[in-house]
């Protein structure tokens, strides 16, 4: 491999400290260019390091420690890599615009510097207070020791969740999505050089195989992952599920200029790869009125190299790309898509270089059953359903963010009775927007922690 | 058994025959109707071309391109020369089923001087012999690893302990996703294992890579075997290079390790002696010319691959006991030129062949 020296490589890391393989593979960016050499763990690594992390003496990380780990991952160059360095490769490799990962800079340090607050927002007021002797009092208390990460590639802010995880004293082992092993391995190397305990920290990247044998060694896990992933762990109590977010937004009334404003922007924001971007609209207006106009919008976002500040919709390899688009024709079930015609050059824009930009879809639907709201991939790709409120909420089922258009309260008070629907916004917020303590899929620390009885004589 | 073949079939391990020779004598005495198989000899009545004089040289079996063998349907005892001598006892055994029916072969005394040819490798590699015991986990039953081992850890002078791992089941439990199923099963095995470490002297063993990561997880047998054990002979599956070093270098540094590829047809391919400048950390090396091995471009199987380069693999058996004409197998493979001139090619890298129209479930074994 004469060209190998000028890769950048990514070492595991096991319990902090980083480790050569003798497996390796190399990683193109969606053009083909060859960018990076990853060190890859295989199952037993992963046994190995679930020991090691075990193994230290207890060190849970300060919040203040984690919060300058977020400054470093913002500023410093880590990893050999400059801010600015990391994020080129990091949309180069995972086909997302370079315009994301820039602003996630910013916002992963916020979510660092915010962690020490999530964590005391989520701890039960009862458990809130010190023991005293003589008295039996609650204590906020981790169910187990070792978190494993089975990491995704779609966007760099979805790893600021398992900063929780490491603001409850988890040990963490991380295995990286195939496409990012960039953003957890320089997370890794702030929060180390920020001081928090070597063995809280391993980054191993591998298979499936790798994955299974980290979700057996460790006591928890944390999964992010499609239908697949939900079959494969979902009877596993020990597993925290990350599936899909199915985000919708509910429409009443007439359209507006901010209705199709609120609706776009839930739709395409990051390039449309968020689980909190939207995936189906359902409106009791005339559908084929509101599809025309979002698509109209939609249609302005610019395909363009990953790594070009223009870039605003998903980039993968052209073969990947069309792949994607072909299976989506091959779901209609009889929805139109109503922004193709947009395209004069096709739905998968040529950048020309061996990689193809995903624009748009809009999916006008005839029926609210239609079961493309279920459908959710990876570019901005929005169904369109009509509404009728006798319908109730049946349609809106599972769906990770609720955005009400249209200021009918007494619908989001009743949208809040739907446990499936996990985040209710009433008004013209878009569906990706949170709270600094709000919970995304419910609190986090709550699978991970729990309430003890405690108690002491005088 | 000494008769005109016996300088073919039967040399001396350091003085292996000329390989045309050896197909020459293979061709007389598995169809020849006098001492050939009655499976061969009935089945060259349709051939196109007389085994006995058309086939030459290693290159013309190609002939037997046009000749499908399907060793699961074939009434095993058929296969039995009709010259071996009397006494002579042959065992059945059955492959695990990986990529379909079990497949059958007939073994007297070949595979032993496979496994002797095995030990010799051994014994330049350092492994332990001797002092102390034989653990094989793994298959038995059916399997021929069960003979493989009893012949081993006699010739190194140990008496051999067994715990029993059927593949089938495991590969059934895999292919349902029943996973706590095999976890469950696995766990059974290692009780076992740990009651055969607790009360045993044992020095050596043979498993296969899953087998010892899972030891690897169980504290409780991990620390008996760290403890005790000299050499380990791993095969069944492949085994990727990290995970090598790591059981050689962290799970059992006091222990040698040695690979063994290969499969109820093909025989033992043993690990061969590492040398300097070697490229990869296992090198097989088949039981040439008893065993041939060839690799080819999958996507174009009648182009053999250059040295470093990966291709499937291909295999010939040509022993007193059995017969395979080149058939292609599972498995993919890097080939290397051989180590000090020895005439067969060697082998690294190996691994399940992975093609869109076959899926093949690896399991412990």
């Amino acid at each position: 491999m004469a060209e190998a020296k000028d890769l950048h490589e990514i070492p595991l890391i096991r319990a902090g400290l980083p480790r050569h393989s003798v497996e390796r593979a190399e990683l193109a960016g969606v053009d083909g260019t060859l960018l990076a050499l990853v060190h890859l763990a295989p199952p037993l690594l992963a046994r190995l390091t679930v020991a090691d992390a075990r193994a230290g003496a207890e060190r849970t990380p300060e919040p203040e420690r984690i919060a300058a780990a977020g400054e470093l991952f913002e500023t410093a160059t880590l990893n050999g890599l400059s801010p600015q360095a990391y994020c080129e490769l990091q949309s180069r490799v995972a086909g997302v615009p370079v315009a994301v990962a820039r602003h996630s800079l910013r916002d992963v340090a916020e979510t660092f510097a915010g962690v020490g607050a999530r964590f005391l927002a989520e701890r039960p007021t009862g458990a809130s207070a010190a023991p005293v002797p003589g008295e039996i009092s609650t204590v906020w208390t981790r169910r187990g020791d070792v978190l494993a990460v089975i990491a995704p590639s779609n966007n760099p802010g979805t790893h600021t969740q398992w900063l929780t995880a490491l603001a409850c004293g988890y040990r963490l082992v991380v295995r990286p999505g195939t496409r990012d092993p960039f953003t957890p391995a320089r997370m890794i190397a702030a929060l180390l050089d920020a001081g928090v305990a070597p063995h809280y920290l391993s980054l191993l990247p591998g298979s499936h195989a790798t994955g299974d044998a980290l979700v057996e060694a460790a006591d928890l896990s944390l999964v992010f992952g499609g239908d697949a992933a939900a079959r494969r762990y979902g009877e596993d109590r020990r597993v925290i599920l990350r599936g899909p977010g199915r985000s919708k937004l509910l429409h009443t009334g007439e359209i507006t200029e901010q209705t199709v404003d609120v609706i776009c922007r839930s739709v395409g924001y990051d390039a449309g790869m968020r689980c909190t971007n939207a995936t189906a609209v359902f409106t009791d207006a005339d559908p084929a009125a509101l599809a025309a106009a979002v698509a109209e919008r939609l249609a302005r976002l610019t395909p363009a190299p990953p790594q070009s500040p223009d870039a605003q919709v998903p980039v993968l390899p052209l073969a990947e790309a069309r792949a994607l688009r072909e299976h989506l024709e091959g779901r209609l079930e009889g929805a139109v898509d109503v922004a193709a015609k947009l395209y004069p050059e096709g739905p998968v824009a040529d950048l020309g270089d061996g990689s193809g930009a995903l624009r748009p879809a809009v999916l006008l639907c005839d029926r609210p059953d239609h079961p493309g709201a279920r459908i959710e991939l990876s570019f901005p790709c929005v169904w369109i359903l009509p509404w009728r409120r006798e319908q109730g909420f049946g349609p809106l089922r599972d769906t990770l963010a609720l955005t009400i258009l249209g200021g009918d309260e007494p619908l989001a008070r009743e949208a809040l009775r739907e446990r499936s629907i996990r985040k209710v916004l009433l008004g013209p917020i878009p569906t990706y927007q949170a709270g600094r303590t709000s919970p995304h899929d419910g609190y986090l620390s709550h699978d991970l922690m729990e309430a003890r009885a405690f108690g002491t004589s005088v | 058994m000494a008769d005109d073949f016996s300088s073919v079939f039967e040399p001396p391990l350091d003085q292996l025959p000329d390989i045309d020779d050896l197909v020459r004598a293979t061709m007389e005495w598995h169809f020849s109707p006098l001492t050939g198989s009655p499976y061969w000899v009935e089945r060259a009545k349709g051939f196109s071309f007389d085994p006995r004089t058309d086939v030459q040289c290693l290159a013309d079996l190609r002939l037997f391109a046009d000749v499908p063998v399907d060793w699961s349907q074939i009434p095993a005892h058929q296969l039995v020369p009709r010259g071996s001598a009397p006494g002579v006892r042959y065992g059945i055994y059955e492959s695990g089923g990986a990529t379909g029916a079990p497949k059958r072969i007939v073994d007297a005394t070949s595979r032993r001087r496979n496994v002797q040819w095995q030990s010799l490798l051994l014994d330049e590699q350092g492994f332990p012999s001797g002092e102390g015991n034989w653990l094989h986990i793994g298959p038995t039953g059916p399997h021929v690893m069960a003979k493989n081992i009893t012949a081993l850890s006699e010739l190194r002078g140990m008496l051999c302990y067994f715990v029993d791992l059927d593949p089938r089941w495991v590969r059934r439990c895999v292919g349902e996703g029943r996973q706590s199923e095999f976890r469950r099963y696995v766990d059974h095995i290692l009780d076992q294992v740990k009651d055969v470490l607790r009360t045993q002297d044992i020095r050596g063993i043979s498993t296969t890579p899953r087998i010892l990561e899972s030891i690897g997880a169980r504290e409780d047998v991990f620390t008996l075997l760290r403890e005790s054990v000299r050499g380990i002979i791993w095969g069944g599956t492949s085994m990727d290079g990290e995970t090598l070093r790591l059981i050689d270098e962290e799970l059992f540094p006091q222990a040698k390790l040695a690979g063994a590829y290969g499969n109820t047809m093909m025989g033992v391919a043993p690990q061969r002696t590492p040398v300097p400048g070697d490229k990869a950390p296992c090198v097989f090396r088949p039981f040439y010319p008893y065993t041939v091995v060839e690799l080819v471009d999958p996507a174009q199987t009648d182009r053999i691959t250059s040295d470093d380069e990966e291709g499937r693999v291909v295999i010939t058996v040509l022993t007193r006991d059995y017969f395979t004409p080149p058939t292609l197998e599972r498995d993919v493979a890097t080939r290397r030129a051989s180590a000090d001139a020895f005439p067969g090619i060697e082998l690294s890298g190996v691994r399940p062949y992975e093609s869109a129209s076959t899926s093949v479930v690896e399991g412990v074994y």
